[in-house]
């Protein structure tokens, strides 16, 4: 992974002694609160219902073991003992203290970790396909790239107050589990003539405005990825609204342009600065992909059979924790483990300092010291030798982060709802919480197949419940909570945005509803192998209505 | 019958504050000041937005006043004052 | 009318990182023009006022432009002939398009004389604004304000990308990797 050298080193110390004479100015009443709000949110530090919180960035989602115990200490010293995985892979704490912010600031910072642009009206953290680097289908490891849009993002001088907020995602494999048509900027790597560059997506975003991305560019050659970036933040700082915080995120300039205008836009900038010093080196991709290096694997044989064995074997605890959450790698002899943060009845996404501690150690022993943040609020081992799944589940059950409900139904997205965030209109958590301990049967699930569940508090979306294949949406009522059913969603290389079936329902009877779509999802369908979106773009929304609303 | 209390959330750590008559400030809803003309609320308001050392963002919330007992009236409110419905993962 | 948090003259400014003692004045379309002096008059202004203001500039006094967020670096670009000042207002400092304009009145409009921001400037902004070819500052309020923006100068000693105190990080001479062959 990216180390820090002394450039890096400094850049974070000094964002630490910066915030630190800020919040001292703030307290000693030198700026007042609307002006420190933009200072501490582009250090992540938000206001909550309850207290502050802090999100915390974790590049495209890499974490070491260190780090990993430094997320931990932090939890148990400065906040309640856990934090929150996010869909940006970053994690966030509920209760810091302002006082104690410059210190938790310091305390990353020794372990080359931060919360720059965390928030604000600026490029946000890169993400970037939690399987980078290990997957079967990869073109290239995306990661590189993502730690070169990082450096190049950090206190741009130019895009720090941009009309909205920014984000970024690459992937470098053909399926998409980046999400990266519902981004700001998303990036296909591909390979045209022998030659590796990407494919240049824009204005994809959930939000009020939900849009999949319109493709500006088949074929974007790599050394021009940071010119052409810059053009397109150019263009949006300049055109970008600024009247209306709703209708400022680069999507609706997009729409506003049409895909050919934005583009003829992006591309007369482009053509003034792509052979300026913006042009990226050979030199410079070398440095940094040198940093992401695959660890020493060691030379073993082919275990595809071998852990299909395993799987089928009579401890069905075990085998159904090896059928989901277990992926196959690129190298022979290893695995993908996915370490679930949902547990039947828990908070999605939620770890506690011990859980941190517990993950940081096996990875220690036993996938090279570093952990993956997934978008989906998971976490992943990803180089674990076959032969060593059944310690690994083992200590992973001990730690209760082995549910093996990877990529079902109870696999869900959640953001933080009503129990703390300002915005939210309606909870979030404890309508997952009553979801997956309802749904809480391995058969069932399994039966049910793939089947991504997002469920957000309010329209801002941050539970991604636009392009979950059910979505799930919080809304106030007169003072009461009630929740709309979307249908047909997908986040992957077959981008939709699902569509609303009908009224809303009210708390108590909201998982009734979704059990019902699930029913006449598995009595309708042709066979097991016609997943629950592919049935839906089939037979569309009126079946579910007529089952959801018939009654009425 | 509603009144207003004025709220917001504290400088140092963020959690909900309520203001009293003296212009102090309690963690209880139940210990604030609730006052019932508009024009009261407007002159706590305008003194905790003098204060911004000890609480950001203050407004005024609705809330219902039987005997001891004082419960806001919007739900969001319910939950600031409470803290989360869901217990914490650890 | 006026424009919120315009500082008026004489006042002290951030200026090629020390604080100096000033003496431009801001005029509003409508008020009369002085005798002597340096004036910052608005874009409409210096068009509809050119003889005069070319008049002006030719009896030895100075001239500035002062633009909003609404004008780009090239309807800007073409009035720098006309003027010994671009300054930048900034109705609010959340409002970023200054930046872009700034930047490319110097990379790519070959600005090379003073360009100053006014208007809702905020401190911490200044490090972001000197990198970007921004070289005085008014900043409104206190004197304690305009000491933190003069501090803010120096709050990173290194930064990842080019602007237009240095190219990008990976275009410095800073180390030795063999190149890929």
């Amino acid at each position: 992974m990216y180390q820090y050298d002394a450039i890096d080193q400094q850049i974070v110390d000094e964002r630490v002694a910066q915030f630190r004479d800020q919040v001292g100015r703030r307290l000693r009443g030198e700026i007042t609160e609307n002006e420190f709000k933009p200072l501490r949110l582009q250090n992540g530090l938000y206001m909550q219902m309850h207290a502050y919180m802090l999100r915390v960035a974790i590049p495209y989602g890499l974490l070491s073991s260190e780090q990993v115990r430094k997320l931990a200490h932090i939890a148990r010293t400065y906040d309640r003992g856990y934090g929150h995985f996010t869909t940006r892979q970053n994690i966030q704490y509920n209760w810091p203290r302002l006082v104690d912010v410059p210190d938790i600031l310091a305390e990353l910072a020794s372990v080359q970790m931060h919360a720059i642009q965390t928030s604000g009206n600026c490029v946000r953290n890169t993400t970037a396909d939690h399987l980078a680097g290990v997957a079967r289908d990869e073109i290239e490891d995306p990661r590189p790239y993502c730690e070169i849009i990082r450096q190049w993002s950090t206190f741009h001088p130019e895009f720090a107050f941009l009309p909205r907020k920014f984000k970024i995602a690459v992937t470098g494999s053909r399926s998409d589990r980046a999400a990266v048509r519902v981004h700001d900027i998303g990036l296909r790597i591909v390979e045209q003539n022998g030659e590796r560059g990407f494919e240049v997506l824009v204005g994809g975003g959930l939000g009020r405005t939900p849009r999949v991305t319109r493709k500006i560019r088949e074929f974007l050659p790599r050394e021009h990825l940071l010119s052409y970036i810059e053009a397109v933040l150019r263009v949006y700082n300049q055109h970008g609204r600024r009247d209306n915080k709703y209708k400022a995120r680069i999507k609706i300039l997009v729409d506003a342009l049409g895909a050919d205008g934005f583009r003829e836009q992006v591309e007369a900038e482009w053509a003034l600065i792509k052979d300026s010093a913006l042009r990226l080196t050979d030199e410079e991709f070398e440095r940094v992909r040198g940093h992401f290096a695959p660890p020493p694997y060691r030379t073993l044989p082919d275990s595809d059979g071998a852990v299909a064995a395993m799987s089928l074997g009579t401890d069905r605890g075990f085998g159904n924790w090896l059928k989901q959450n277990v992926k196959p790698h690129k190298v022979p002899g290893y695995s993908i483990v996915i370490v679930s943060c949902k547990p039947t009845g828990g908070a999605p996404g939620d770890v506690t300092a011990d859980q941190l501690d517990g993950l940081a150690n096996l990875a220690e022993t036993h996938s090279f010291g570093k952990i993956t943040v997934t978008h989906t609020q998971n976490a992943v081992l990803a180089d674990v030798e076959s032969s060593r799944l059944r310690e690994v589940w083992q200590r992973l059950t001990e730690l209760g982060l082995a549910n093996p409900n990877i990529g079902t139904v109870t696999d869900m997205i959640a953001c933080p709802g009503l129990d703390y965030c300002n915005l939210a209109n309606a909870r979030s958590i404890p309508v997952a919480q009553r979801i997956s301990t309802t749904l809480d049967n391995a058969d069932y699930l399994y039966d049910l197949g793939d089947l991504s569940l997002k469920i957000s508090g309010c329209i801002n979306a941050c539970g991604h419940h636009h392009v979950g294949n059910i979505g799930i949406l919080g809304i106030d009522k007169s003072g009461e909570e009630f929740y709309q059913l979307m249908l047909g969603g997908s986040a992957g290389e077959d981008a939709s945005l699902g569509k609303i079936i009908g009224r809303a329902f009210p708390s108590d009877e909201i998982v009734e509803a979704l059990e019902q779509v699930l029913a006449l999802y598995i009595e309708r369908r042709t066979s097991p192998e016609e997943s629950f979106v592919a049935f839906y773009r089939r037979v569309g929304a009126a079946p579910f209505k007529e089952r959801l609303y018939a009654s009425a | 019958m509603t009144r207003l209390i004025v709220t917001g959330a504290a400088t140092v750590d963020g959690r909900p504050i309520y203001m009293r008559r003296d212009g102090s400030w309690v963690d209880q809803l139940s210990k604030a000041a609730a006052v019932d003309q508009q024009d009261e609320c407007d002159a706590l308001l305008a003194r905790a937005r003098s204060d911004e050392g000890t609480v950001c963002d203050p407004y005024a919330i609705r809330v219902t006043v039987e005997g001891e007992s004082v419960r806001a009236v919007s739900f969001r409110e319910v939950i600031r004052a409470g803290g989360p419905t869901v217990a914490a993962t650890v | 009318m006026p424009l919120p948090k315009l500082t008026s003259a004489p006042r002290t400014i951030l200026k090629s990182g020390k604080l100096v003692a000033d003496a431009w004045v801001h005029l509003g379309d409508d008020d009369a023009l002085p005798a002597t002096g340096d004036v910052l008059v608005s874009r409409e202004r210096l068009l509809t006022q050119a003889e005069e203001l070319a008049a002006r500039r030719g009896a030895g006094h100075r001239v500035g432009v002062r633009l909003t967020t609404e004008d780009s670096a090239q309807t800007a670009a073409e009035l720098l002939d006309r003027v010994d000042l671009v300054a930048l207002y900034v109705p609010k400092f959340a409002d970023g398009r200054f930046f872009t304009t700034a930047r490319l009145l110097r990379e790519r409009h070959g600005y090379q004389g003073e360009l100053r921001v006014c208007g809702d400037v905020v401190p911490d902004q200044v490090f972001y604004m000197h990198r970007c070819g921004i070289d005085a500052f008014e900043v409104p309020g206190p004197r304690y304000r305009l000491e933190a923006a003069l501090k803010a100068l120096g709050t990173f000693s290194e930064s990842y990308q080019g602007a237009l105190d240095s190219g990008p990080r990976y275009r410095r001479a800073r180390r030795s990797i063999a190149r890929a062959s």
